[in-house]
């Protein structure tokens, strides 16, 4: 059993058979790795649940927690079965999305490596390692964000993700350097808290900036819709799935010690409605296909967030299963569509595919009206309406927010899928439609029976997790669930009316300030200006040199009194 | 003979560097007419001059066997250095070796004439190395480098002479007399800055930025490295001797505006060598960082230590072939390396810049614990920002590398092929058995 805490070694043989073989299908050994990790997860699941620990002491001796510590535990197993199910469906659907590229073995090599770190961050035992697996998938990203290299704009996404994860970097770094020994492994934070300086709310603060970013909340939500620049098999897979969701993973296996500091879930409650509210009207502004799906993974992020705020980690996982597999889902049926359309992603150009490619179009109402939260019939109506009723039970300001949301995800999903898959709006291309073919398709149904039955995996997924509340229940239909559910499909059938009513065109208009140009631009002059020091004279770099031996001298003597 | 083994171990080194270097230098051109044959025996003379310090404690180990690592991958890497005239790398050779025993001395001086004349070996080795790269600007980037050089061997012999006056003695940690303890602190700091040129800190560092952006890649690994190694050592040396409460703030602040400083200007730079040159003052700044912590970061400062020098080794080792020219960032997509030179590269930059899977993320966590701990909350914030921003530009290239994998059938030689796969294999090792390094160089905090 001790090999299953191994799980992130799986994918190497694949990218190693990938990488050097000779294979005119190059991706199909990477194929095994993301099986082998899901198997894995199903394994633990369906032992005694004895969690696994592999420990190899002094491993890192300049710390003072040296060990290399995994760990294989329920949350962890869930997380192993949606990492490897989302990826085996992504990569069967890249075998024929990448099929012509010229980048497909290197693109391989790529995910592969992804999906490694990614195992690696989720069986984690202790913060160091957890970090090199954060940081792992942070530089995946980047580079599959920037794999089009021929296409300009995409190193400058790429690095929009880098800066935002960095920042998450950081936080979590401070969070390993300031805990003392002993203390940092994942399950035993709340140990170290009394001999923290600032106690949990410093802590924990720490750990919820480092979540913010990876998960895009908050002022740190730009990097994704950015993110978007790459293929659309890696949004599905890293920005909607797996990578997006590793801050909510971090949350839930950390709730123990963020429950020490209530006014930092308090503020992470308000953090995640805010966030989804307005990620939900940006959507809604979207003229971009894959950008409006990008700003509805922050506003459901968002949901996860505040459920976590609510004192409820439990729902913040359940909503994290049933929205990898919808959000998977939608962005490759995005991508069979856009891939359809030679590479179009506008909205109004994309319209009256329902047509041309109905089983995209039965695929994405079914990922939709997951997103939408149609009770009973589909799995985002469970995991949602548990987050709401624990945020009305606790926080009722956010989580009247989040009802608010409900309304604009329904609105913002069927904006996006009757912009598509509605009537024509006359700007439609007139050239043949690249369909996709059966493998693409077969390896969406998948994730549409997910997005269909995973609601009914509540129950078990709740006894695998030790932290989960006892007296849980999660009702198939109740009144709450039932009036969200309206809600939802509310919107859903507003937007429909919208479409027809604008031909098609139906688009809120831009709004907000958008920050991140203006400190791009400032941090690009700053950093011109201190290369323009080093301008070639002499005279400088002494005056330089003797300016700084005089202020240290100074500051030296100073100390001395 | 038995005079020699009787020897300490870094002297025997020195001994058998200066006699390899001196013999190229003096008579090489009768007996070594090729470069091939120059590289054997400058290889020959590394690793002869490493066997004395192979059983030697930690400091003395890295002190010695760092700089005769640097020289063996510079010695690899010969006949891709792009100079000015073809018979040059002869004489390169033996500047190389000569360096190297400079940086020995540096490294395991007890008193400051060593320190001096080690520090001086090694800074005039690399500006005639840079002097001697093809085209005008090494040499202009070699006057630079030597002219504030001299500067800071000033301020280094002015504390040598307050120290004298302090203590009555040029033995590093002899105490001075009670009534002369603020003369004796004043030497200390000066001292400090004498040494820290060799490391590359801010405000000390525009000579060694001109000299690392135009020194043939091939020889650039030793440039950059084997000063830090030698001047890291002589601080730790130091540091254990000298009064905490002096040092330990000057080296901090040396460290946290070099981190900065590379940080801004790293983010300019359109130029590969440019962003590498920048990158080294920030890998100075997390070293001064470390021994600024006093000895709860003499562990991290080696451990930093070797693995930016194998980081370093490794993607200079890939650029070898590229010479003195600027390597623009937006060239390697339309004139891109081997693949197995892209590949080394992309290792060594995302070492450098602390993302895994590099042992580049173990230094500076290693680095960042005691900042935390006795550098204060302001030094760990700026060096981990500093430390994950970077990844801002060490990124940059990245992608262009990767996608260029293809394009290319050239071949590389065999001796770079050799290089290429030391520094690999090292930085594997330091990657996924980071203790090795520790055990190995006895450094595991006890």
């Amino acid at each position: 059993m001790n090999l299953l805490a191994w799980a992130f070694l799986f994918p190497l043989p694949g990218l190693l058979l990938t990488a050097f073989g000779r294979s005119r299908h190059a991706g199909v050994a990477s194929l095994l790795g993301p099986i082998a990790i899901a198997i894995a997860g199903l394994i633990f699941m369906l032992s005694d649940h004895t969690p696994i620990l592999v420990q190899i002491d002094g491993w890192l001796p300049v710390l003072p927690d040296s060990a290399f510590l995994l760990r294989l535990d329920g949350l962890a197993a869930v997380m192993l079965v949606v990492v490897g199910g989302v990826s085996a469906c992504v990569y069967v659907y890249s075998l024929s999305y990448m099929a012509g590229d010229r980048g497909r073995r290197r693109f391989f090599c790529l995910l592969d490596f992804f999906v490694t770190v990614m195992t690696l961050l989720v069986l984690a035992g202790n913060l160091v390692v957890l970090l090199a697996g954060w940081a792992g998938v942070g530089l995946a990203s980047f580079l599959l964000i920037s794999f089009w290299r021929e296409k300009s704009h995409t190193l400058g996404a790429g690095l929009q993700a880098i800066a935002a994860n960095a920042i998450g970097d950081a936080a979590l770094l401070l969070a390993i350097v300031m805990l003392p020994k002993g203390s940092s492994d994942l399950t035993l934070l709340q140990n170290g808290v009394p001999l923290v300086s600032g106690g949990a709310s410093t802590l924990a603060t720490l750990i919820v900036i480092a979540a913010s970013a990876k998960s895009a909340q908050g002022i740190l939500y730009f990097w994704l819709p950015s993110a978007m620049a790459g293929p659309t098999p890696v949004s599905a897979l890293i920005h909607a799935a797996t990578m997006v969701a590793a801050g909510v993973y971090l949350l839930v296996r950390t709730s123990p010690m963020l429950a020490l500091a209530p006014e930092v879930l308090h503020a992470l409650a308000w953090l995640g409605a805010i966030t989804a509210l307005l990620s939900g009207l940006a959507s809604l502004s979207q003229q971009n296909y894959k950008r409006g799906l990008a700003y509805s993974t922050c506003s459901q992020l968002g949901y996860m967030f505040a459920a976590i705020g609510f004192g409820a980690p439990f729902a913040a996982l359940f909503h994290l299963v049933t929205h990898a597999a919808f959000k998977a889902l939608l962005f490759l049926c995005a991508g069979a569509v856009i891939h359809a359309a030679h590479g179009e992603e506008e909205l109004p150009k994309l319209a009256g595919m329902r047509k041309q490619l109905p089983q995209i179009c039965v695929l994405a109402l079914i990922g939709s009206l997951a997103l939408c939260g149609l009770p009973v019939l589909t799995a985002g109506a469970f995991s949602k309406d548990l987050i709401i009723e624990a945020g009305l039970s606790s926080s009722t300001l956010p989580a009247s927010l989040l009802v608010l949301s409900v309304f604009l995800t329904g609105l913002y999903t069927g904006r996006l899928y009757f912009g598509v898959f509605g009537a024509t709006t006359g700007d439609e291309p007139q050239h043949d439609l690249h369909a996709p073919d059966q493998l693409m398709v077969r390896s969406m149904w998948p994730l549409a029976a997910g997005a269909i039955l995973l609601g009914w995996a509540g129950m078990p997924l709740a006894r695998l997790l030790q932290n989960a509340p006892k007296d849980l229940a999660i009702h198939a239909v109740s009144m709450n669930g039932l009036l969200i559910g309206a809600l939802g499909m509310t919107g859903f059938g507003a937007a429909f009316i919208w479409q027809r009513a604008t031909k098609g065109r139906a688009r809120l208009a831009s709004f907000g300030i958008d920050w991140v140009p203006g400190a791009a631009a400032a941090s690009r002059h700053l950093a011109l200006a201190f290369a323009a020091l080093h301008n070639g004279r002499l005279g400088l770099y002494l005056f330089t040199a003797v300016l700084g031996v005089a202020l240290i001298l100074l500051m030296a003597f100073g100390r001395m009194g | 003979m038995s005079y020699f083994t009787g020897l300490p171990a870094h002297l025997q080194s020195i001994v058998l560097l200066t006699a390899a270097a001196l013999l190229l230098l003096a008579f090489g051109g009768q007996f070594a007419r090729s470069v091939r044959k120059t590289q054997v025996l400058g290889i020959l003379a590394c690793i002869l001059a490493a066997l004395p310090a192979w059983h030697s404690d930690g400091l003395t180990a890295v002190a010695t066997l760092a700089p005769c690592a640097l020289a063996l991958i510079a010695m690899l890497l010969l006949h891709e250095a792009d100079l000015e005239f073809f018979e040059h790398r002869l004489d390169a050779a033996g500047l190389v070796l000569l360096g190297a025993a400079g940086a020995v001395a540096l490294g395991n001086a007890t008193e400051l004439l060593s320190l001096v004349l080690g520090l001086e070996t090694v800074s005039l080795v690399v500006a005639v190395l840079c002097g001697l790269a093809r085209g005008s600007r090494g040499l202009e980037a070699a006057f630079k480098f030597f002219v504030l050089a001299a500067a800071s061997l000033g301020v280094l012999l002015y504390g040598t002479a307050l120290h004298v006056y302090a203590t009555g003695s040029f033995s590093i940690g002899a105490q001075p007399l009670a009534s002369l303890t603020p003369v004796y602190q004043a030497a200390i700091v000066l001292l400090l800055l004498g040494v820290a040129f060799e490391l590359a800190v801010v405000p000390l560092h525009f000579g060694a930025l001109s000299a690392y952006m135009t020194m043939p890649t091939a020889l650039a690994t030793f440039a950059t490295t084997v000063g830090k190694v030698g001047a890291l050592v002589a601080l730790l040396r130091l540091g254990s001797q000298l009064d905490q409460a002096v040092a330990g703030p000057v080296l901090l602040a040396l460290g946290t505006g070099s981190i900065l400083w590379s940080l801004l200007g790293g983010l300019a730079q359109t130029d590969l060598r440019g962003l590498l040159a920048y990158s080294a003052i920030g890998h100075a700044g997390f070293l001064a960082i470390a021994v600024g912590c006093g000895p709860a970061g003499k562990s991290a400062a080696l451990f930093y230590l070797v693995t930016y020098a194998a980081s370093s080794a490794l993607t200079y080792a890939g650029l070898g072939c590229r010479g003195t020219k600027p390597i623009p960032l937006d060239s390697l997509r339309t004139n891109p390396l081997s693949p197995g030179r892209a590949i080394a590269v992309v290792a060594g930059l995302l070492s450098l810049g602390g993302l895994p899977p590099s042992p580049g993320l173990w230094a500076k966590i290693g680095v960042l614990v005691p900042a935390w701990q006795h550098g204060g909350p302001l030094v760990a914030c700026i060096a981990t920002l500093g430390g994950v921003l970077g990844a801002l530009y060490y990124l940059r290239p990245v992608p262009d590398l990767l996608s260029s994998l293809r394009r290319t059938e050239a071949t590389s030689p065999m001796l770079s092929i050799g290089a290429l796969l030391i520094c690999a294999v090292l930085l594997v090792l330091f990657t996924i058995l980071p203790w090795m390094s520790s055990s190995l160089l006895d450094l595991a905090p006890r």
